[in-house]
């Protein structure tokens, strides 16, 4: 996939190249699926992540369609437990991606060209375009019929688009040690230490997010406190 | 009043359960549109008179009034106008997840035409989006493969187990399995089908998981 | 083909299923056709406990009558390879009548005797799940008497409906398939050798007529599904305590529903002893509190652990008969029964949970010294099942079968494939408030047959013709005593009042003397008019009392054959039949002779 790798916002997106096993692809979705479904906006796209995984899916269960008579029942059923839990996580990632963009969609469709490039796939963008094109078509065209010809009724929600609320709060976790990180205006910079977590503003950790450098965790409720409490006993 | 029927409609829409969807008020909608019209009207009206030559300072500062206190009342009405199509388009969108691709035709009677024309048109944009996204195998010309697709509405709920019991609540007839094995499924039946055959089903009421 | 012990069942019937499961979509999902009762409810609930833990792919059916069981397989079409009938079928010619091909294997797991010959004698598509001691292989006709080789037949020019009559079983349609075409060649010695073929042919045509009319005369039951059921589960190693309880209920059912007798009961309850010891022990001691089934000496009350000494006393069927509780003097003599105990009358009538503990604990005892006195020595039952759970909630498993057996037949707003399901959730050890519900509705049941009695007795229906009792129950005139449900409820009202009439006339001829009950159930609101009436049979009480052999059925097909009156079966039980309205008359007057030619062997009259 040969996407211009444009640096928007002074990221860069990981090395390409790298070879990537089954096991890298399903950690790292499942960072970027947690990220993306606490995140108040759009998170760059992965597509290759997707679809190396899309691959791998296919591969796993043409597999297993050719070993129904060999394999012993069971396995199969393990197996293909395993792949319909890949594809539900997939599945969610994508969804939620395409949420946010319906939610928030004249937002996206102002962005630059650049920027777009960034954050959603041309698949997405397709979508997006369609899926407002229509919203405005249905809006308008049920009253256009009632109207004087030359009154707009658009033009004061497209002035004033839905945009993702960055000013909420997150719970993050950083991968590697950040410093420098800017809160508030008056705040002196603070540094984000590995293994800790932290309660941010996401605009202040947006950068880090988008490289990948942060990660964004659910807050801990009380029965997974209780869950990390009987799992440290044994 | 200014507004009022435009108020009526959007409390309507408050007050009917959170994803169900009353039916579409086409009077309403059209009331309002009236009332719009007789503002621009006016409006429009009044512009002519302020621009008329020898008009008093008092009058002027009348008209302009009365036009601003019209235009805010348009604005509103505009608003609202687009916020019970928006709602209304954003629950009609839920629907299309939880049960498909098909609109049973209790729901249908309560859309407007132009909804049903978005839904067909959302469907098609989804159904694009997701074979964009399906990726096609290496291709062997020997051994030609499917794509692999990723429906997104099958997978909406994080899978426990592989096969589930479920009852069968409506005669349905012959249904066809991915595996392609024909299952009949008829009213009381109970069987145990794998998760990713059934969820569709489930979800449009015609099967339901016992424990 | 008769899969004989467990270990057949496991390795044949079990093996196969798993077997299937790799073997491609197209084989691998069983269908299931459940008759709706007890029994099968129970060995459904075991079944789908096994098929979950290995992932058996399944469609169950729910059948009320044999044409649901047709339709349901020519709905599933050709996907179908692999059909378990749990407890219908055994008495067709599956194969035939489901119209199946020789792809598709059939299971029969039934505890309705006789099962028939072509479901025995078929090579390998239909298994027969059942023990057969050597009693029963003896009374099964040899394959040379009831069948004749093929190609045999296909030379035949034989009318082998001659002397037969009216014979319809389907054993004829073999016979008529004899071709036609042998008119144009005569030849004498051809002829003559033909008609002697012939008059071999009507011989051994007779012959097997009688043979067949001996094996099928008597419907009876033996062996519960669900034990059987438990007994796989047992052997593949995934029984647990809740399985036990499941079995226990269907050997319960058929106890209570008079379909095996005491003694078979009781052979059967000490087999099962041995797991009553091994599953309660692997409980660990914390979880004592828990669900746990215990076998012992109990009073053979109904219902009396969730009602009041004296209630159950007064409703249970063999108190009833014995004290006649219902009239006023019979109500003395009970109060005179517990006086002589020394159970205070606030005590009877409280509520059991809520009686003296001391009382509680001695009453055994009581009971035991009063029975010889009384002559109610059956009041305290050799052994039963006791689940208790929670701290010190009791209740008799034979009461739990009375209450899943109401829940299956009580309700007539609801489909029996809904009360089915009704009932498959509610046996689950996890869900004692669904139990407790089942106990309540058995115990609703129970007060309503009772009344029913009551008002037959009041209104003297009870006809003794000379050959068998008759209660006509449609033109009943208290209130209240048209009930709804599902006809199977006629059963066990027939035998309530056929145990009353029996204790009432003392008669020895009374005791051997059939019954016959007639009623009229409300018709469900979904089924159009009602013109019909429902017809129960039952063989002579001491018979019953022996483990039922019921001839009756057969009975009622030969008047019905002479009244020329047509019978419907409602459900897969013989000796319940519907008939018009209309020809009720018709059809009693053509009983009347077919049972008095000769009232035991009715079968004398068919030709």
């Amino acid at each position: 996939m040969d996407l211009p790798e444009m640096d928007v916002s002074g990221v860069a997106l990981d090395d390409s190249s790298t070879v990537y096993t089954t096991a890298q692809l399903l950690t790292d979705l499942k960072d970027i699926w947690r990220s993306e479904r606490l995140a108040p906006e759009l998170l760059p796209h992965k597509q290759e992540t997707v679809e190396m995984l899309l691959e791998q899916i296919g591969t796993v269960e043409s597999n297993l369609e050719k070993a129904k008579h060999v394999k012993d029942p069971f396995f199969l059923h393990c197996h293909k437990m395993e792949a319909n839990r890949v594809r539900y996580m997939l599945s969610n990632y994508l969804r939620c991606r395409l949420e946010k963009l319906e939610n928030y969609a004249l937002h996206y469709l102002q962005l630059s060209a650049a920027e777009r490039d960034f954050v959603m796939t041309t698949a997405e963008y397709k979508f997006l375009q369609r899926y407002q094109a229509d919203t405005e078509e249905l809006i308008e065209g049920s009253v256009r019929t009632f109207l004087p010809a030359n009154l707009a009724i658009l033009d004061k929600w497209k002035e004033a688009p839905l945009k993702p609320r960055l000013e909420s709060f997150v719970f993050v976790k950083p991968r590697e040690q950040i410093n420098g990180l800017i809160l508030g205006a008056s705040d002196a910079p603070v540094s984000l230490e590995q293994h800790s977590q932290y309660l941010l503003r996401y605009s202040a950790v947006r950068k880090p997010v988008m490289e990948n450098k942060v990660i964004l965790i659910s807050p801990i409720s009380s029965a997974s406190l209780q869950e990390i409490f009987l799992s440290s006993l044994f | 009043m200014f507004g009022q029927r435009a108020a009526e409609l959007i409390r309507e829409l408050e007050r009917a359960s959170d994803d169900a969807l009353p039916p579409y008020k086409a009077e309403s909608v059209r009331g309002i549109c009236e009332e719009m019209q007789g503002i621009f009207e006016a409006n429009c009206r009044d512009r002519v008179n302020l621009d008329a030559d020898g008009i008093e300072q008092a009058t002027a500062v009348k008209i302009q009034h009365a036009m601003h206190f019209r235009d805010t009342a348009m604005s509103r009405n505009k608003r609202c106008l687009i916020a019970y199509h928006y709602n209304r388009m954003e629950r009609l969108r839920n629907l299309r997840w939880s049960l498909g691709g098909i609109i049973p035709t209790a729901i249908r009677q309560t859309l407007s035409e132009k909804e049903t024309e978005w839904f067909s048109n959302y469907s098609k944009a989804l159904t694009n989006y997701m074979m964009d996204v399906a990726e096609l195998p290496d291709q062997d010309p020997a051994d030609p493969q499917d794509p692999v697709v990723l429906d997104l509405t099958v997978h909406q709920r994080p899978p426990k187990e592989y096969f589930i019991d479920v009852k069968v609540l409506v005669d349905y007839g012959n249904y066809e399995t991915q595996d392609g094995e024909t299952i009949f499924l008829k009213k009381h039946m109970r069987l145990c089908m794998a998760r990713t055959e059934c969820e569709h089903l489930i979800r449009q009421g015609i099967l339901q998981h016992v424990q | 083909m008769i899969l004989d012990n467990a270990r057949e069942l496991s390795d044949r019937f079990y093996n196969y299923l798993l077997k299937c499961r790799s073997r491609g979509v197209e084989f691998n999902r069983l269908l299931m056709l459940a008759a709706s009762d007890v029994d099968s409810v129970c060995a459904v609930k075991i079944l789908l406990h096994l098929f979950h833990c290995d992932h058996i792919q399944y469609s169950l059916t729910v059948c009320s009558r044999f044409q649901d069981c047709v339709d349901a397989v020519a709905a599933a079409g050709d996907s179908v390879r692999t059909i378990l009938m749990i407890n219908c079928g055994a008495a067709e010619s599956v194969v035939e009548r489901l119209n199946v091909s020789d792809k598709v294997r059939i299971y029969i797991l039934d505890s309705r005797m006789p099962v028939h010959l072509r479901n025995l004698y078929s090579a390998k598509q239909v298994c027969v799940l059942r023990k057969f001691s050597q009693e029963d292989i003896q009374q099964i006709p040899r394959w040379e008497e009831v069948f004749r080789e093929e190609e045999q037949e296909e030379n035949e020019n034989g009318a082998p409906d001659g002397e037969g009559g009216k014979e319809t079983d389907d054993n004829d349609d073999v016979m008529s398939q004899s071709s036609q075409n042998f008119r144009g060649d005569a030849g004498r010695a051809r002829a003559r050798k033909r008609r002697e073929k012939e008059r071999e042919l009507r011989e051994w045509n007779s012959k097997r007529i009688a043979v067949e009319e001996g094996y099928y005369k008597n419907v009876y039951y033996q062996d519960s599904s669900a034990v059987r059921m438990f007994e796989l589960a047992h052997l593949v190693s995934k029984d647990d305590q809740e399985l036990f309880f499941w079995a226990v209920i269907g050997l319960c059912e058929m106890f209570m529903q008079r379909k095996i007798g005491s003694t078979e009961f009781v052979e059967k309850s000490v087999a099962l002893q041995g797991h009553v010891i091994r599953l309660t022990h692997s409980i660990d001691l914390e979880n004592q509190q828990n669900f746990r089934i215990t076998y012992g000496q109990d009073l053979a009350l109904r219902f009396y652990r969730q009602w009041s000494i004296f209630e159950s006393l007064n409703n249970t069927p063999y108190t009833v008969a014995i004290f006649r509780a219902w009239e006023n003097k019979g109500h003395a003599k009970l109060h005179e029964f517990l006086a002589d105990m020394g159970l205070a009358l606030a005590q009877c009538k409280q509520t059991y949970s809520a009686m003296d503990f001391n009382i509680r604990r001695d009453m055994m005892e009581w009971f035991q010294a009063q029975a010889p006195e009384w002559n109610v020595p059956d009041l305290i039952s050799g052994g039963s099942f006791l689940a208790t759970y929670g701290f010190n909630q009791k209740f008799q498993i034979n009461d739990m079968a009375l209450g899943l057996f109401a829940c299956l037949t009580v309700n007539s707003d609801k489909s029996s494939e809904d009360n089915f399901h009704d009932a498959l959730d509610t046996l689950s050890k996890h869900e004692f408030d669904r139990l407790d519900r089942a106990l309540q509705m058995g115990r609703d049941q129970l007060v309503v047959l009772r009344k029913i009695v009551q008002s037959a007795f009041e209104e003297k229906l009870f006809v003794g013709m000379t050959h068998y009792v008759q209660v006509c129950l449609d033109n009943i005139s208290t209130a209240g005593t048209q009930f709804a449900g599902r006809p199977e409820v006629l059963i066990p009202l027939a035998h309530f009042l056929q145990e009353t009439y029996v204790v009432m006339s003392r008669g020895q001829r009374v005791k051997k003397a059939p019954f016959v009950l007639v009623a009229q159930l409300q018709p469900p609101s979904t089924d159009g008019t009602g013109d019909f009436l429902h017809v129960v049979g039952l063989p002579g009480a001491d018979n019953v009392a022996a483990g039922m052999k019921n001839f009756m059925g057969k009975a009622f097909r030969a008047a019905a054959r002479q009244a020329k009156v047509e019978l419907e079966l409602d459900s897969f039980e013989e000796c319940l039949v519907r008939i018009g309205k209309r020809s009720k008359t018709a059809f009693l007057d053509a009983l009347i002779i077919a049972l008095s030619a000769a009232p035991t062997e009715p079968q004398s009259n068919r030709h």
